[in-house]
């Protein structure tokens, strides 16, 4: 089964980028350009592996989204995707099992890494 | 009434200090709009480096998208590339992912150097600090305007000694920024006659680690040399200095890290500036 990701970014050039990236990986790939429309599509669907995070997005941050995620759909991963330089991970992400593995600072120079532990986190292997 | 006092004070120093912490001021808040501006230009820069590897991975007749796409349409993919190659194509995109990525690594200096309100003691490398501040000479535009930093040789003349002093490492390099920038406008607008040098050079001197910018520029005068600390005082055209990034370089030196810094300098030779600083960030007792 190919891995479905859902991309959470306020900015479209890199909602696209990374999506073009991941499907020639052969992913599935949705997206949500705020933390509520992801919030929304979760309620109707929680069958993404993969949820890779921006942080500072317009009303609800990128941390609330997670725990709003979490809640919705328990087995979704999460990729922090963030340009921030400030940022660090709350604790009780890193108590999901969030840690810096699974940050990603913009801009990523070279996707592949990044689509790489998707593909590991879609398999349970991180 | 037989005595009258009249008491005059002057207060041309404490203007000049309070006229110094209002620039201190301004410099910090511009320090914090720089941390701000490089988190928006991370987005746009995103998109660029994002992309740049997409046009080049769906060019590749290697992946079977791109194979698949090729033969509906019925183009010949092999070619293509070959094509894209030979016009010098494929290295276009190349230079636009290493401009953005280089861009990128600008920001994530300024991000560095802007962070630091609070003063934060921490070993830092000493050659490490010194790199950094040689790359971000390289890329101050004030400095570009006149002058291609890339002209300077920077001799480096390290004693491995000295690997590590107990400092703000941000603060320290914005010293040694000063210290190589005023160095490479001086042999610029001076007509320096080429190679203009500048040797950074470390060394341990017992408790204390040594670091000297030296330059083979114009020199400055006794007279100047007293003055050269003073706030204000500044030899450069109206609105190219403050005259205040020495006298700042004193305070970080002399006040925050306990150290001392001096000049020495012979005119038509060359200006060397020398900074001492206790290893353990504090004077040895």
């Amino acid at each position: 089964m190919s891995p479905r990701v859902l991309i959470v970014d306020d900015e479209p050039s890199i909602v696209t980028g990374l999506r073009v990236f991941l499907e020639d990986e052969g992913m599935q790939v949705g997206s949500a350009s705020s933390g509520e429309e992801a919030v929304d599509i979760a309620r109707n669907d929680c069958s993404f592996d993969v949820c890779i995070m921006d942080i500072r997005l317009p009303g609800m941050n990128g941390n609330t989204a997670i725990r709003a995620l979490h809640e919705i759909c328990p087995l979704l991963k999460f990729i922090i995707h963030t340009g921030s330089a400030e940022y660090s991970i709350p604790d009780d992400l890193r108590a999901m099992g969030i840690d810096e593995r699974l940050f990603f600072a913009k801009p990523v120079i070279d996707m592949t890494p990044l689509s790489e532990t998707v593909a590991a986190l879609a398999i349970g292997r991180v | 009434m037989s005595h009258a006092v009249i008491r005059v004070d002057d207060i041309t120093n404490r203007v000049r200090i309070e006229q110094m912490m209002v620039q201190t001021e301004k410099m910090m808040s511009v320090g914090g709009l720089a941390a701000g501006m490089a988190h928006e230009i991370n987005n746009p820069l995103s998109g660029v480096l994002q992309s740049s590897q997409n046009i080049l991975r769906r060019l590749s007749p290697d992946l079977e998208p791109n194979r698949r796409t090729a033969e509906a349409l019925g183009v010949d993919l092999e070619r293509v590339y070959r094509y894209l190659d030979e016009r010098g194509i494929l290295e276009f995109v190349n230079t636009i992912q290493q401009s953005a990525s280089r861009a990128s690594h600008i920001i994530a200096d300024m991000l560095a150097y802007s962070r630091s309100t609070t003063t934060d003691f921490q070993p830092a490398r000493v050659e490490d600090m010194l790199d950094t501040v040689v790359r971000l000479a390289a890329s101050d535009y004030d400095l570009k305007k006149k002058y291609d930093f890339k002209q300077v040789e920077i001799v480096h003349d390290f004693d491995p000694e000295l690997e590590t002093l107990v400092c703000d490492h941000t603060e320290i390099e914005q010293v040694l920024l000063n210290l190589v920038k005023n160095a490479a406008q001086a042999m610029a607008e001076s007509g320096t006659p080429h190679p203009h040098r500048i040797i950074l050079r470390t060394r341990r001197e017992g408790e204390y680690g040594r670091i000297e910018v030296q330059d083979n520029g114009p020199g400055i005068d006794k007279q100047t040399q007293r003055r050269v600390f003073e706030p204000f005082f500044t030899t450069k055209a109206v609105g190219v200095g403050t005259g205040l990034g020495l006298s700042v370089s004193y305070f970080i030196i002399t006040d925050q890290h306990k150290g001392t810094i001096d000049v020495s300098s012979t005119p038509g030779k060359g200006t060397c500036f020398t900074i001492r600083l206790p290893l353990q960030g504090r004077p040895p007792s």
